[in-house]
């Protein structure tokens, strides 16, 4: 398992754009589980309805986890999607 | 499973849901302050200076007792007990029979940002409905990726990995009638041991992503009557992929279940495979399982009906 932590830049939050964005980029990693953790709560990255509803504002703290074949990879892929602040959306 | 905190906030919104007549006269600001446990205290032994095991973490509850005594009290003894009564940091402070507390109450606890709500209701009344309040609020509580319908009248819990089918039976389910109560996120809380309770995120209200439509809106599609807001989890049916090295049961002679919240559900895997019609086994599925809380077991009885054929045969 692997796992980091990441703030959420900006005011918009993990809206139906941004989830969209993470969970295609889960798509390839067929054999990996991906997690997003908020408050103790973790939720399939893989689903935009579960990414949704953890109702991720502006400046949450989440912790990206991963459990798989190439769980660091998955890992940098979403927190780089989360420090380019999903290209702005 | 997660540990959260319940906030006064939380019990002043629970009043509300439950249709008490509450209205928060003071402390707005103590509204943030977090309950330890969901127990009560009757204040009158404090106002009258008694201070000893005084429970002031407790929510406080001025019943008729309480507020006739006040009005009783003369301005030196309530500037006195007042001042007293809030040098502790008192959690909250409740008063029955729509009766306001005077002034100089609600002019202190608005300056210790201690919340006081009025309630139109009797002290009897109270205590059966805030018990049943807190042991909601304090409920253990957890959160699944999932989907839940309502099959029959029973609480079917879908889950599985995503992609396996989940959203896209229940979509079938709805359109056979059924209800839907959440997709992709079921919150789950333990209303006593054999009891676990499913809702939808409040957020996400009955929207459904599938994939090729995106997210559509059942209630608006479908209407209100294929929507449901709670409903119990009687079965819990588990999509995955067919695995053909796996055995799967054959009988349903032995009934398995999951523990969720240490509470014992009965559980069904399914293997899917292109053709099957998943959202028709699950609807045998919580028939078979109603018949089951009847007392009707569809394999022991057929199995026991062979036994007995062999019996007779043996006999003659």
């Amino acid at each position: 398992m692997f796992e980091k932590k990441v703030k959420v830049t900006g005011d918009a939050g993990v809206h139906a754009r941004p989830a969209s964005l993470i969970v295609t980029a889960t798509k390839d990693f067929l054999e990996t589980d991906v997690f997003i953790v908020k408050d103790d709560i973790e939720m399939d990255a893989k689903s935009i309805m579960s990414l949704l509803a953890m109702g991720i504002s502006g400046g949450s703290e989440l912790i990206i986890r991963a459990d798989g074949k190439d769980e660091q990879e998955i890992v940098n892929i979403i927190v780089k999607l989360f420090d380019d602040n999903f290209g702005n959306l | 499973m997660s540990q959260f905190q319940v906030k006064v906030s939380d019990f002043y919104r629970e009043m509300q849901t439950m249709n008490l007549e509450v209205e928060l006269v003071s402390g707005q600001k103590g509204l943030e302050k977090v309950i330890p446990d969901g127990n009560f205290n009757r204040p009158g032994l404090s106002l009258a200076g008694f201070y000893d095991f005084f429970a002031f973490d407790k929510v406080q509850l001025f019943g008729m007792g309480e507020i006739a005594f006040m009005k009783k009290m003369s301005i030196e003894e309530k500037t006195n007990n007042y001042e007293k009564f809030f040098n502790y940091d008192v959690l909250c402070c409740v008063f029955l029979y729509n009766e306001r507390p005077d002034d100089f109450f609600i002019e202190i606890s608005n300056a210790n940002n201690i919340s006081v709500f009025v309630v139109n209701e009797s002290t009897a009344n109270i205590l059966r409905r805030f018990n049943y309040l807190m042991d909601n609020l304090f409920a253990p509580s957890t959160s699944k990726h999932a989907t839940f319908v309502d099959v029959f009248g029973l609480g079917v819990m879908l889950t599985g990995n995503s992609g396996v089918g989940k959203s896209e039976c229940a979509l079938e389910l709805v359109e056979r009638g059924h209800r839907l109560i959440a997709d992709d996120m079921v919150n789950i809380k333990k209303i006593n041991r054999s009891f676990l309770r499913g809702t939808g995120s409040t957020l996400l209200k009955h929207n459904m992503e599938i994939r090729g439509l995106g997210i559509i809106n059942i209630r608006e599609i479908y209407g209100a009557s294929s929507i449901g807001v709670d409903k119990k989890i009687d079965l819990v049916v588990h999509l995955e992929d067919w695995d053909s090295s796996k055995t799967y049961d054959r009988l349903g002679l032995d009934d398995v279940t999951i523990e969720i919240l240490d509470v014992k559900v009965p559980f069904i895997t399914l293997p899917v495979r292109p053709g099957k019609n998943i959202p028709i086994i699950v609807e045998t599925a919580a028939l078979n399982q109603r018949l089951k809380k009847m007392g009707i077991h569809s394999a022991r009885e057929l199995d026991s009906q062979i036994k007995a054929s062999f019996n007779k045969e043996s006999s003659k």
